[in-house]
Parts: C-alpha cells; structure tokens; sequence
C-alpha cells in the first residue's frame, strides 16, 4: 500500500483524537480571537435600539435541552438587551421542551431579578400544533392560551397582556428555533396577515437557507452560536459564545488540514496510476 | 372531505374574514380544535413504542428484553412524574436534563466527527460539482470562525458575498420550487386527489 | 429546589452518559443501545407529560370552567389518532388527522403566496443598470442563478429534450446548488461542534472541575 494511499485513508480514530485535542486545548486556554459584527447580526440589534421603551417584543421558543449549547448565548444576550432598554417581553413556546427554555432563561438573565414579572414579562407557556399554533396565536394570543399564562393565572391579571391580543399590538417577534419551519412559518402568520416585523435565532446549519430572506422579510438573523458571540460583542458582555468561538476555530484548522491531506493524497495516486 | 371542509373554510376566513366576523370567530374556534388534537398527536409516539417494546419484552433475546423494559420504564416514570410535578423546574428537571443533555447534546456532537471524517474522505477536486461543494464550504467554514479573519481578513467579504450572492440566489430557487411544489400539494389534499397522508386510501 | 448531593449525582452520570455515547465512536456497543433507549424513554415519557398539562390547560379547565362546551368535540375526536396502532380501527384516525391536515393546508397555503413566492420574486426584481459594476454584477448574478436553480426542477419536459434544448442550465443550476450546499455544510460543520463543544464543557468544567486559563 503505497504512502499516498495510506494518508488518503487514514484511520477515522485518528482524526477524532486531534478533533477531540482541537477543541479541549482552546476551551482550557482561550485565546480571545476578536470577532467581527456581521449585518445579519446588526439587523436585529438596530431594530432593537430602535424600540422605544415599553415596546412589546415576543420570544418565541422552539428549543430545549439539547438546543442549549448554541441557543444559550443568543437568547441571553438578547433578552438582556431587550430589558436593558425597558422593552416588555412576552414568552412563549411552540415545542414541548420550551417551558424549561424559558424557565432557563428566566434563572440565567440576571437582568430578569430586576424586573417584575406580569408587568415587563410574561410566560404564556406552551402551544401546541405548528403552523396552526403560529396563527392561533397571532390571531388572538388570549384565545391560543385559554386565557391564562403558563402558571395559570388568567390574562386579565396580567398588566402587561392588557393591550397585546393579537401579532398586530406586538412590536417584534423574535423566533429562536433549532429546527422545522418555524421562522418561514412566523412570516406566513405573523407578518403577512399583520405585518409584525419578525427576527430570528437559528441553529447554523439553517443560517443558509434563511439568508434569502434577510433583509426584506426577516430583520435580522442570529446564526446560532457564532451570532451569540457578535450580539455579546454589541452588548458588552463577552460569555459562552465568544469563549466557544477560539475552539471552534480550532478545530477548522484540523478539518482544514485533514481535507488537504486527502487532496494531496489523492493528486499522488493519481500521478502513481500514470 | 373533512380536510376539505377544514381547509376550505380557513382559506375563506383569509380572504373574508373582515367583511363577515363570523368567519374569524369560527376559525379561531376551528384552530382551537386543532391545537387541542395536536397535543392529543403527541401521545402517539409514546403509544407506538411502549406497544412495539411490549412486543420485545415478550420475545426471547435477554438483551432486547432488558433494554425494551427499562425504556417502558422511564416512559411510565417520566411520564407519571411529570403530570404530578412541574417538569421545568426542581429534580424532575435536573434528571430529565441529565439524560437530554448527557445523552442527547452528545449524541448530536458525534456528528461534528462523522461530518469531519466525510470531509476529510469525500472532499475531492474530482468534479467540477464536487469542486464547488469544497470551496464553498471552505470559505463559509471560515468566514464563520474568527480564525478566518486573523488569517486572511479578506475571507469576511469573501463569506458576506458567498452568502449574499450565490447561497441567496440558490436558496432563493428552492424556496421559490418548494412553494410552488407546496401550494399544487395542498390544494391536490384538498380537492381529495392526494390521500398518501391517511394511508393511501380515501 | 436541588439538594448539592444530588447534583453532584446528577452531574456524575451524567458525565457517566456522555462517554457511553461516544464509546460510539470506537464500536457500536450495547453500552450505546442503552443509552439510546435511555433517552427514547426520557423524552417519550416527557412528552407526554408535557402534552397532558397542556390538554388540561387549554380544553379542560376552559370546558368546565368557562363554558366553552364546544371543546368536547377535539376531546373526543383528539384521542382517536392513537387508534393509529390498532389494525382494526386504524380507519378512525383519520378524523383528527384530516382536521390537522386541513387546517394547516388552510392556513398555509393562502400565506405562502404571499410570504414565499412573491415576495421572494419581488426581491429578486434587483436593479442591473444605473448602479456601481460590482452590484450589477451581483444583481445580475443572483438573478440568473434563480433562474438556472429553478428551472432545474422543471420535470414535466422530457429529459431527452431537456439536455438537447437547455442542457447547459440544468448544468449551471446543478453548480449553483453545489455552492449553497457546500455553503450549508460549512455551516453544518460549525453547528455540530457547538454540540461537541457544550458536551466536551460539561466534561471538563463541571465533572472535572477544570478552570480555564
């Protein structure tokens, strides 16, 4: 077997050893790599800043436990920033494991500990049925939850819900979603019909296919971690996302590195079969 | 005809609703209805395995009969304790969260491997095709880490204009084919011609 | 609220879970079976839960409490999806899955004219004269590589007349769609280690109790 063809085939363990280093020797010792503010990220940050205090923001979750490592950074940053500027937000969620997103969010936003709930946030808790709950909730949010939030205490209780019934008295909608429809489902029900502006946090590999829609029809897009770290940039506060991003780095250099060797690999066979 | 019915009078309530309420009133009610059957769906991947793993208990393999068993279990354990206590917060979460997280952040990460080692083994100038796919994963991969930047800080317009030009363009197209696609689906279920989703008869 | 002894527990197996899962990457193991039935019943289980609290919520406590007498009909025809498993009154599932079918059809399909198809035209309609070269070229660009990508799904010519007539948009639309998903990999690739990342983090800051330097 000839050299070219050994490092074209090399053992798969091999590469998950240096895949495994790649990423355990940045986490143990950052470097700090500055990263660059993308418009995708910009878009819903300036939207953001535009609002004016006592807007109303809806965070619609569709992730849970196993979203967490790259829908963490996101969602603090940008909830620490709608508070920060005294926007209410409503939560809500369309996946079985967003009620403990949400209860995440609330136990990892220090800013939420200053805020009262049912006057600056509200939790309506979980809808079920996809593109029926989209619309079933933008069309009459009350109506969606049966009139209560997701601790059961009736709407009308509930300073904040007083002016919000439908997409139409929301100010934004920011869908975070690791997977589905959801964010063209959001356009669908939201934005047609009401002509709510809509954003969204998305797991990466569905960063791509929403592009098209940025920025005519989406505000902004938030490209799941590495968007986390360029929204923590903005706000000033560095955490999970900036720290990932060194090895993450990392590791595409050994990606790099592996896909050169199997080209030089396979230009040597090719030069040994002539 | 019942998707007919349901399907027809939500397309009527978008295009009548505001000259005639009643139609608003009647497919927020019909939404309703849906909402509460979709919760109803959910059961049903719960309900198909503990009947399918009931079968497997009953049969003869040790391993299949002890694996099959223990998933009944936590589907009965999880289940029971999540209708008596909140399942977001306290130790119903915490263990939910072990095994979501343990298992499932991890199961997803094996990807990162597979999909390096593919790389590694598939990404070959062999075509012109094959070409493409590898450079433009090259550039995005690259575009999206910091180390892009510090090595080349050309690779950000590179990536911006990846992205904005031709991955918008080609997303566009099959946005454009799968609406299309889409709309001919729903209205071929509506009118009865497509009936694959109820098991391919009327 | 958490006692410290069972979290401590709690982040021991864990950790323990983790590395049955990438006992994987050496050899299928019924190490990994177990795992995978382990979080198959984990989540089953949970969702169920999740989706009882939710009918309790929005049909039952709205029936008995506020009168809205409507809600028996998806209580009852709700339930009748999960004949799905019966041979014999398998038929009866229909109903619900008909009712979901047609109400998302519904809903859909009157919004995605708007929301997926002219729209996404309209924002293909890119000036190409009276603007600076390098956005024309852009423009112009974005504009063809719609046109290719999207007539390459066009299967209602014969492909005989397809490669002889128009072979070469085909080809074009087929590079085009190479460079988004290549785009989309990349992408991929990015997404799947801030899995392994969260994994690996748990490993070495919460079960080990390493700090970074």
């Amino acid at each position: 077997m000839s050299i070219a063809h050994k490092l074209g085939n090399l053992d798969r363990r091999i590469i998950y050893v240096f895949i495994f280093l790649s990423v355990i020797w940045p986490l143990l010792s950052p470097i700090g790599l500055p990263i660059e503010v993308l418009p995708y990220t910009t878009g819903l940050y300036d939207a953001i800043e535009e609002l004016p205090a006592g807007s109303t923001v809806v965070m619609s979750y569709t992730w849970g436990q196993t979203e967490l490592p790259w829908a963490k950074s996101p969602t603090k940053a940008v909830t620490t920033h709608l508070l920060s500027r005294d926007i209410n937000v409503i939560f809500l969620t369309y996946g079985v494991t967003g009620p403990w997103a949400i209860e995440y969010t609330f136990a990892n936003v220090p800013l939420i500990s200053e805020k009262e709930y049912g006057v600056d946030y509200v939790n309506l808790g979980f809808i079920a049925g996809g593109e029926m709950a989209y619309a079933a909730v933008a069309n009459d949010m009350w109506e969606a939850v049966a009139g209560r939030d997701y601790y059961q205490t009736e709407l009308e209780d509930i300073p904040l819900m007083t002016n919000i019934h439908d997409a139409g008295d929301v100010d934004l909608v920011i869908t975070v979603t690791g997977g589905g429809d959801n964010p063209a489902g959001h356009l669908r029900q939201w934005q047609v019909p009401f002509g709510t502006p809509v954003a969204i946090i998305v797991y990466g590999v569905l960063f791509p296919a929403n592009v098209p829609y940025f920025p005519e029809q989406i505000l902004g897009i938030i490209n799941g971690i590495r968007g986390g770290a360029e929204y923590e940039a903005l706000i000033g506060a560095p955490s999970a996302g900036t720290s990932w991003m060194d090895a993450i780095s990392a590791a595409h250099i050994v990606m790099a590195f592996f896909i050169i060797l199997g080209n030089v690999a396979y230009i040597l066979e090719k030069m040994e079969k002539r | 005809m019942v998707t007919a019915i349901f399907g027809i009078s939500m397309i009527l309530s978008y295009f009548f609703s505001k000259s005639i309420p009643a139609l608003n009133t009647i497919s927020n009610e019909l939404m309703t209805w849906g909402k509460i059957m979709s919760a109803f769906a959910l059961f049903l991947g719960a309900t198909t395995m503990t009947v399918s793993h009931i079968r497997k208990v009953q049969g003869k393999d040790p391993k299949e009969r002890f694996l099959s068993s223990w998933l009944i279990i936590l589907i009965i354990v999880f289940s029971v304790a999540g209708i008596l206590f909140e399942p977001t917060v306290g130790s119903y979460a915490l263990w939910y969260n072990v095994v979501a997280m343990g298992i499932g952040i991890s199961t997803e990460s094996l990807l990162a491997f597979y999909i390096m080692v593919a790389a590694y083994r598939a990404f070959r100038f062999k075509t012109v095709e094959s070409s493409l796919l590898m450079i433009s994963c090259f550039i995005t991969m690259f575009w999206s880490a910091p180390v892009g930047a510090a090595i080349w800080p050309g690779i950000t317009e590179l990536g911006n204009w990846l992205m904005n030009v031709p991955n918008k363009a080609t997303t566009r197209g099959i946005i454009l084919g799968i609406a299309v696609g889409t709309i001919s689906l729903g209205i071929r279920m509506i009118m009865g011609k497509e009936t694959a989703y109820l098991g391919g008869e009327e | 609220m958490v006692s410290e002894l069972e979290m401590l527990v709690s982040i021991w197996i864990q950790a323990a879970f983790s590395l049955m899962v990438y006992t994987f990457l050496v050899k299928p193991t019924v190490i990994y079976e177990f795992v995978t039935h382990t979080i198959v019943g984990a989540v089953s289980g949970y969702t169920v839960a999740v989706a009882v609290r939710n009918i309790y919520k929005l049909a039952w406590i709205p029936l008995t409490t506020a009168g809205q007498f409507l809600l028996i009909i998806p209580l009852i025809v709700g339930p009748l999806i999960l004949l799905r498993i019966s041979k014999k009154y398998a038929w009866l599932s229909r109903y619900p899955t008909s009712v979901m079918i047609g109400l998302g059809i519904g809903l859909s399909i009157t919004r995605y004219v708007e929301a997926q198809f002219i729209m996404q035209i309209k924002a293909t309609l890119l000036p190409v004269f009276g603007v600076a070269p390098l956005i024309a070229f852009n423009n112009l660009l974005i504009v063809i590589i719609v046109l290719v990508t999207t007539s390459y799904f066009i299967f209602t010519i014969p492909k005989v007349t397809r490669s002889r007539s128009y072979g070469w948009i085909e080809k074009l639309g087929r590079y085009a769609m190479m460079i988004g998903f290549g785009a989309t990999y990349g992408s991929a690739v990015v997404s799947r280690l801030t899995d392994l990342l969260g994994s690996v983090s748990h490993l070495l800051f919460q079960w080990l109790r390493l700090v970074p330097g």
